[in-house]
């Protein structure tokens, strides 16, 4: 990946910033957009140093951020929690505001290697031997990620729940139907089973938020990496399970609910191997009914993202008209039962 | 007026020049992708043309017939739609549904017609998890 330089002064920048912070004669010797995060800016960047050839992410914070989503500050103490924990994620480095852009904040992170594409990751040959080991490694880099709680990081910056991790969803879904410009029956039926199924309120911890096949490396050897820590939140275990298990991250793999890669009951038995933690079917049923209305509802806002002008990337407009994927998704799951 | 080609099959001429034409010549796989999206887009809108009068008459249907004391403009189908399931969500708001079974059949309806024309490979089984 090594190669041109695509932005030449943000190249000077961003070498100017590393020699003052490294103390070392660093140079950059590539540079330039990394495509697949669609929500924030990001660079591969490669060095040359004394150090030998060194390849880095630079993170920035988005010019349009979406609602609900970190700023780069945030999600860099995030990533050093969970990494703390020990979940496998790439280790991040010189927290800096203003480098990309005045008043963004962006950090540089390590380059993992592997393979992030889902439709791969579910089916690809030469990741058979990965897929047998996936379930285990990410219930146990989930069961990590679960570990820090607003006990043991109380500093961690996130917004605090308000009344529990069933509730905060309750709210945060209402807030998204709400912001619809039209209406979604089915999507108010869907909430209003939600509403009448709600589980007691549970334990709060750190959620990944956004943890579903596409969001994590995998090599032939397995899981390398977890990334795209934007969503995190404080929350409830079963609604990380909830969100791999929706049905778009399976792509086509409709037997394997939990990511494409494991059944329901075979990943809620490994996390709680790895966690000490038993989810039972029902609970889960509630957050992968709420993983659905919540995808569905993200998939139109995506739209209006388009249609307002916001954005210009066509792949907004193609996932706004999926939406009714979701709808019949979470109407299918709400009538078969847990 | 001529009709000849009619909008369908430019569509799917669209469709097609995007998908056998241009998508092998563009390197860039990013760009390849959009314009796989773009293909796909061109051939929903040539099924959408097609299928949507009629779908829509049909939700018009089971909607007044779940919500008989709504009144509806008459003689826009569109404007009908907006205030029938404008009221359908207020009532489930409220938490007054009409008959469930009655609602759920229709939503699933509604849902599956928009789904054979944006996604005509979506698995419609209930039992999809095998």
């Amino acid at each position: 990946m090594s190669g041109p330089i695509q932005d030449a002064e943000l190249a000077a920048r961003v070498e100017a910033f590393l020699r003052r912070e490294r103390g070392d004669d660093v140079r950059v010797v590539g540079m330039a957009p990394l495509a697949g995060g669609a929500c924030q800016d990001m660079h591969w960047v490669e060095l040359a140093s004394p150090r030998g050839a060194e390849r880095l992410v630079l993170r920035s914070d988005a010019r349009l951020p979406l609602p609900a989503s970190l700023g780069r500050r945030e999600e860099f103490s995030v990533v050093e929690a969970a990494r703390s924990a020990g979940v496998p994620t790439p280790a991040v480095h010189h927290l800096t505001e203003g480098l990309v852009r005045p008043g963004a904040w962006a950090y540089f992170m390590d380059w993992a290697e592997g393979e992030a594409i889902g439709r791969r990751v579910v089916r690809a040959p030469e990741l058979a031997h990965a897929r047998g080991r996936l379930p285990e490694q990410l219930a146990d880099a989930l069961a990590r990620v679960h570990t820090v709680t607003p006990k043991t990081h109380s500093g961690l910056g996130l917004r605090p729940m308000d009344g529990g991790p069933v509730k905060g969803g309750l709210t945060f879904v209402r807030w998204m139907l709400d912001g619809l410009r039209e209406p979604h029956p089915a999507l108010e039926y869907a909430f209003r089973w939600l509403s009448d199924h709600a589980p007691p309120e549970p334990e709060t911890c750190l959620l990944h938020g956004d943890f579903r096949t596409g969001n994590f490396l995998v090599t032939p050897g397995g899981l390398s990496a977890l990334l795209d820590w934007e969503f995190a939140r404080w929350g409830t275990p079963a609604e990380d399970i909830g969100w791999l298990c929706v049905r778009d991250w399976r792509f086509g793999q409709n037997a394997l609910p939990a990511g494409g890669l494991a059944t329901r009951e075979a990943f809620l038995d490994a996390y709680a191997r790895a966690s000490g933690r038993r989810i039972s079917m029902t609970v889960l049923h509630f957050w992968e009914v709420m993983g659905n209305v919540r995808w569905a509802a993200g998939s139109v806002h995506q739209g209006e993202r388009y249609l307002s002008g916001e954005e210009s990337d066509l792949e907004y407009v193609a996932i706004a008209r999926r939406a009714p994927e979701m709808e019949w998704e979470a109407l299918r799951l709400l009538e078969r039962g847990a | 007026m001529q009709e000849r080609p009619e909008p369908r099959a430019v569509l799917e001429a669209l469709s097609r020049f995007l998908l056998e034409e241009l998508h092998p010549a563009v390197p860039d796989k990013r760009l390849a992708f959009r314009v796989l999206i773009a293909a796909h887009l061109a051939s929903t809108l040539a099924a959408e043309l097609d299928e949507r009068p009629s779908h829509a008459a049909a939700e018009l249907e089971r909607l007044e017939a779940l919500l008989p004391d709504v009144e509806a403009p008459t003689g826009d189908t569109r404007a009908a739609l907006r205030t029938l399931n404008a009221a359908l969500v207020e009532r489930l708001g409220r938490g007054r549904l009409p008959d469930d079974a009655a609602l759920r059949s229709h939503l699933r309806a509604t849902l599956a017609d928009a789904l054979r024309v944006f996604s005509p490979r979506f698995d419609l089984s209930p039992d999809i998890e095998g």
